[in-house]
C-alpha cells in the first residue's frame, strides 16, 4: 500500500478537514502536531520513538549551537562538536535501519573472497516509514542554524511540527525551515474556495496514481520479474512504463500533499516542474524531485566543492590548466560525492549505487563536453524540432537510469542491458504477456495525453487551474465530474489489479 | 562593479547583467557557472566565499553579488 | 447560503451520475429482482438466471480450492463459488438464499468449516467492505466498461474462484491426527444450518458437506463433529483432507503455508469434485449446449491464464 494514497491518509485527511476550523487558532499547531504523530504512529507503530528522538535531538542541538554563539569568547570547536554529535545520532538510525543489511552482506562477501572463514550475522530492522525524508528535513534545519541562516526555534512544537508535518513526512517534499515554518503557523481557516481549489489538486493526483500508475504497474511487475523471457524492445517498454509509473505515482503523491496543504492554507513547495521538457540530464534533476536536488546542492555540492582540500586542488589545477579545467575538477569531485550519496539515499544496494554513478557520469560528461557542443548546436538551439529531439534524448537516458534503479539485482541488470542491445525480436505473444488488454491501452494513451497537454500548457506558463477557474460553472463542473468518474470507472483497482507498492516512501 | 560584470559576461554571455534581478530564480546561472564565478571572484577580489553564502538572495543580480563581495571584504 | 446550495447541487448531480453509471455497468440479469445492493454484494447475480447447476457455499477455502472452470472444462458442469473471506453461517445462508432465488441449482456443496466460526464475533473488516460495496455498486463493477467497448470477450469471469499461482510450502509434517475428541458446533450455527437444509428441501437441492484441504483450518476434532452431524441429518459428507486420492502436495499446492490451496491444489480438488458429481449422475454436461457458449469462451481464456 502506498502511504499517501492509503486509507489511513484518508482518515487523517478527514480528521483534519472536519476539525480544522473548529480548533481555536491558538492551539491549532498542536492539533496538527498530534494529527501528524498519530498518522506516523498508525503507519510505523512503536518506531515513532525514533522520530521523537530525531526531533528532540535536533531541537536541543540547535538551541545549544545558538547558546554557544551568544557567549562572548565562543569557541567554534564546541559548536561543531554539537553539530557532529547530532548528525551522528541521526545518521546512525538511518544506517541501522536502511544500510546495515547491505553492509553486512557486502562485508561478508568480501571476507569470503579474502578466504576468511567468518561472517557477521545479518540483521535487518523494519524502518520507520519516511525516515529518509524527515531525517534530511530535520538536518537541513540544523545546518541552517549552524550556518546562521536562521535562529534556533525556542518553541518545541514548531520544530516538531516542521519535521513531522503529516502530508510531507512520508514522501516529502523535503522543505527548508524558511520555506514552510511561517506557512505552518499561519493557522488559517479553510474556506469554500481554498477547499475546492485544494481538492482539485488532490483529485488530480489520485487520477494520475489510480488511472495511470496502477495500470502501468501490471506491465512493470511482469517485465522486471520475468525479464528472462522478454526481448530487448520489451525490456525497454518495461523500463519506460516504470519511468512513467514512477513519475505519475510520485508527482501524483505530491499533488495530494500540496493539495492538502492548499486546503488548510499551508503552502508546500513544488517538487516537480515538467521534468520531461528538460534539454539535458543536469536540467532534468533540477525539475524532478526538486527538493532532494536542492538539499544535495546546498548541503553537499557547494560545501564539498568549496571545502579546503578541494580548493587546494582547484588552485593547483588552475595554475597548470586554467580556470575551465579547474572548475570542472572541483565540480566533478563534488558531483561524485553527491551522486554516490544520492544513489545510497534511494536504497541500500549495488543497483542504487550504480544508478547514482550512471547519473554522475552523464552529468560530468555533459559538463566537460558542454563548451564544444554549445558551439556546434548554437545554430539550432532555438529550433523547435531540435528541442524535441533533446527531450527525447533525455527521456531515453532517464529510462535507462530507471532500468538500473529498478533491477532486482546486478545480474538481472546486466542481462537486461545486454538484451537491450542484442535481442531485437518483436512478437505478438510478448505483447499479450505484458498483461494489458486493448481497453487498458486506450485508457493509458488518453489519460497520458491529458497529463501531457496539462504539462505542455504549464511549460508555456499557462496556469491551467486559473484558466479553468475563469470558465463558467457548467464547464468547470463537467471537468470535475469527468475527472472524478474517470477515477471511479477507469481506476485500476479491484480484482485483477494491484496498486503500486510504495516506491518513494520506502527510501 | 565593472570588473564583476566583465567576469559574468565572459562566463555566460547574452544576459543584461545591469538589469536582470533573478539570475538564480530565473535559472540563468547553473551550479557549474556559479562555481566558475566564485573561483574568478576569489582571484579577482581576493576574498573567500564560503558555501553558506551561496543562496539565491546573494546571487540573484550583479548588484547583490557585488554587495556580497563588499560584505566579505569588510569582515 | 448560495455556497451551501452549490455544494448541495454538486453532491446531488454526483449521486445522479453515480446512479446512472451504476445502472449502465451493473449486470442486468437480476437487477430488477434484487436491486443494486444485492447485485454488488453477491457476484452470482451477474450470472444468467438458471444456468448454474452446482453452488459451493463457504469461506475462503471454497474460492481457493474449487475452480469451476476446471470442472467445466473436464465435465461440462456449471459450478459457482458462493464464498467470501471468513464467511459466517448467517452470511452463507443469505448468499445461498440469493443463489437459490436466482438460479436453479441441483447440488450444493457446504464447506463445513463455516460451522465452527462463531457468528457472535462479527467480522469488522468484511462488514465495512460490504457496506462500501453496497453503498457504491460502481466500485464492484467499474471495470465492466471494457465489456461495453469491446464486448464480452475481455471479461475474465472465474465464477467466484480466486486464481493464485503463488507457492509457500506448508509448515506441518502431519495434520488430521486421529482422536476421539469432538469440536463443538455452536447452537446458533446449527439453527442457520437447519434453515439452509430447509431451503434445499423446498427447492429440491441435494446438499453435500465437504471439508476442503487446509492444514490450518481443519483438524480431526472438527472432522468428528461434522461426521456425527452428517449421520444424524443423513447428509452426505466428504472430507478431502482425509482422502488420499486427492493427493495434495503440501510443498507445492498451497499459497500461504498450508492454509489455502493455490491453483495447483485447486486443480486436484476440482478434478475430484467433478468426478464426484459425475458419479451422482444428477446433472448433465453443458459443453455442447449452444446456450452455454460464453462458458466455452471463458474456458479458453482460463486455459491461457498465466
Amino acid at each position: 500500500m502506498n502511504e499517501i494514497f492509503s486509507k489511513y491518509y484518508n482518515l487523517i485527511f478527514l480528521l483534519v478537514v472536519s476539525f480544522n476550523n473548529l480548533i481555536p487558532k491558538k492551539i491549532r499547531s498542536i492539533f496538527y502536531l498530534i494529527i501528524s504523530l498519530l498518522f506516523f504512529y498508525i503507519m510505523s507503530g512503536k518506531l515513532i520513538i525514533y522520530l521523537l528522538i530525531t526531533i528532540t535531538s535536533i531541537y536541543i542541538s540547535a538551541l545549544l549551537i545558538n547558546k554557544v554563539e551568544e557567549k562572548q569568547n565562543s569557541s567554534k570547536k564546541i559548536k561543531s562538536l554539537i553539530l557532529i554529535v547530532c548528525i551522528l545520532i541521526n545518521l546512525a538510525f538511518l544506517i541501522v535501519f536502511k544500510y546495515l543489511k547491505f553492509f553486512t552482506i557486502s562485508t561478508n562477501s568480501i571476507l569470503s573472497i579474502l578466504g576468511i572463514n567468518f561472517s557477521f550475522n545479518i540483521l535487518k530492522f523494519v524502518a520507520p516509514i519516511g525516515i529518509s525524508f524527515y531525517t534530511l528535513q530535520g538536518l537541513s534545519y540544523l545546518f541552517d542554524v549552524y550556518n546562521k541562516k536562521i535562529k534556533a526555534e525556542k518553541n518545541f512544537i514548531k520544530v516538531a511540527l516542521f519535521i513531522s508535518f503529516f502530508p510531507q513526512i512520508m514522501e516529502g517534499p523535503i522543505a527548508r525551515y524558511e520555506e514552510t515554518s511561517n506557512e505552518l503557523y499561519k493557522n488559517k481557516n479553510y474556506t469554500y474556495d481554498s477547499f475546492c481549489f485544494g481538492m482539485q489538486r488532490v483529485i488530480w493526483g489520485i487520477f494520475k496514481k489510480m488511472v495511470i500508475a496502477d495500470r502501468l504497474n501490471i506491465v512493470v511487475k511482469t517485465v522486471f520479474r520475468d525479464y528472462q523471457i522478454f526481448s530487448g524492445p520489451f525490456i525497454f517498454i518495461g523500463a519506460m512504463c516504470f519511468t512513467i509509473m514512477l513519475y505519475m505515482e510520485f508527482s501524483g503523491a505530491m499533488d495530494v500533499v500540496i493539495g492538502t496543504g492548499e486546503i488548510i492554507g499551508v503552502k508546500i513547495p513544488e517538487n516537480f516542474r515538467q521534468p520531461f521538457f528538460s534539454r539535458n540530464i543536469s536540467e532534468f534533476w533540477t525539475r524532478w524531485h526538486i527538493s532532494l536536488g536542492k538539499w544535495f546542492k546546498n548541503y553537499i555540492y557547494f560545501p564539498v566543492s568549496l571545502s579546503k582540500p578541494v580548493k587546494k586542488i582547484n588552485s593547483k589545477v588552475k595554475k597548470m590548466f586554467g580556470r575551465k579545467v579547474s572548475t570542472l575538477v572541483s565540480s566533478g569531485i563534488a558531483l561524485f560525492v553527491v551522486w554516490l550519496l544520492n544513489g545510497l539515499w534511494h536504497g541500500a544496494g549495488l543497483t542504487f549505487i550504480l544508478f547514482g554513478l550512471y547519473h554522475f557520469i552523464l552529468i560530468f560528461l555533459g559538463n566537460i563536453l558542454k563548451p564544444y557542443i554549445d558551439k556546434r548546436i548554437s545554430k539550432f538551439s532555438n529550433n523547435k524540432l531540435f528541442k524535441v529531439l533533446q527531450n527525447f534524448k533525455v527521456a531515453i537516458l532517464v529510462i535507462i537510469g530507471e532500468l538500473i534503479f529498478w533491477s532486482l539485482n546486478v545480474k538481472a541488470l546486466f542481462i537486461m542491458l545486454s538484451k537491450l542491445f542484442t535481442e531485437f525480436t518483436i512478437d505478438k505473444a510478448s505483447f499479450v504477456k505484458l498483461g494489458l488488454d486493448i481497453p487498458d491501452c486506450i485508457i493509458l494513451v488518453l489519460s497520458l495525453s491529458v497529463v501531457f497537454i496539462v504539462s505542455l500548457l504549464k511549460e508555456k506558463n499557462i496556469n491551467v487551474r486559473e484558466e479553468i477557474a475563469k470558465k463558467n460553472i457548467i464547464i468547470r463542473w463537467s471537468l470535475y465530474y469527468i475527472l472524478i468518474f474517470s477515477i471511479i470507472l477507469f481506476g485500476a483497482y479491484g480484482p485483477g489489479y494491484q496498486p503500486v507498492e510504495p516506491i518513494y516512501a520506502d527510501f | 562593479m565593472n570588473e564583476l560584470i566583465d567576469i559574468l559576461e565572459e562566463l555566460k554571455p547574452g544576459i543584461n547583467y545591469e538589469t536582470t534581478e533573478n539570475l538564480i530564480d530565473g535559472r540563468y546561472l547553473d551550479s557549474l557557472t556559479i562555481l566558475s564565478l566564485i573561483s574568478e571572484i576569489e582571484d579577482e577580489f581576493d576574498v573567500e566565499i564560503p558555501a553558506v553564502e551561496i543562496i539565491p538572495n546573494n546571487f540573484n543580480s550583479a548588484e547583490k553579488i557585488y554587495n556580497l563581495i563588499q560584505k566579505l571584504k569588510n569582515e | 447560503m448560495k455556497k451551501v446550495l452549490k455544494i448541495f447541487m454538486f453532491v446531488l448531480i454526483f449521486v445522479i451520475l453515480l446512479f446512472i453509471f451504476s445502472y449502465l455497468l451493473s449486470p442486468k440479469y437480476n437487477l430488477k429482482k434484487f436491486g443494486f445492493v444485492k447485485n454488488s454484494l453477491y457476484s452470482i447475480l451477474s450470472e444468467k438466471p438458471n444456468t448454474i447447476d452446482v453452488v459451493a457455499v463457504g469461506d475462503s477455502l471454497v474460492y481457493s480450492s474449487i475452480s469451476p472452470m476446471e470442472i467445466y472444462g473436464e465435465y461440462g458442469y456449471t459450478v459457482f463459488d458462493c464464498s467470501k473471506p471468513a464467511q459466517l453461517v448467517t452470511e452463507a445462508y443469505n448468499y445461498y438464499k440469493v443463489a437459490v432465488e436466482s438460479q436453479k441449482p441441483k447440488v450444493a456443496f457446504i464447506e463445513a468449516n463455516i460451522l465452527f466460526r462463531n457468528i457472535s464475533k462479527t467480522n469488522g473488516i468484511s462488514k465495512t467492505r460490504d457496506i462500501l460495496k453496497s453503498s457504491i455498486p460502481l466500485f464492484v463493477y467499474h471495470d465492466d466498461w471494457k465489456k461495453i467497448i469491446v464486448g464480452n470477450n475481455v471479461e475474465n469471469n472465474l465464477k467466484g474462484f480466486v486464481y493464485s499461482k503463488k507457492i509457500q510450502s506448508g509448515t506441518l509434517e502431519e495434520y488430521m491426527i486421529k482422536t476421539d475428541e469432538t469440536k463443538i458446533i455452536p447452537k446458533e450455527n446449527l439453527d442457520y444450518l437447519n434453515k439452509i437444509i430447509k431451503l434445499s428441501k423446498e427447492n429440491n437441492i441435494k446438499i453435500i458437506f465437504v471439508g476442503l484441504p487446509s492444514q490450518k483450518s481443519w483438524n480431526y476434532e472438527k472432522h468428528n463433529a461434522v461426521e456425527k452431524l452428517s449421520k444424524k441429518l443423513q447428509i452426505e459428507y466428504i472430507n478431502l483432507n482425509m482422502i488420499e486420492e486427492v493427493d495434495i502436495d503440501w510443498q507445492k499446492d498451497t499459497r500461504d503455508k498450508g492454509d489455502h490451496l493455490n491453483y495447483f491444489g485447486a486443480k486436484k480438488v476440482s478434478k475430484y469434485l467433478g468426478e464426484y458429481l459425475k458419479k451422482l449422475n444428477i446433472i448433465s454436461s453443458k459443453k455442447n449446449d449452444s446456450n452455454y457458449n460464453d462458458w466455452n469462451i471463458l474456458y479458453e481464456k482460463y486455459k491461457n491464464l498465466d
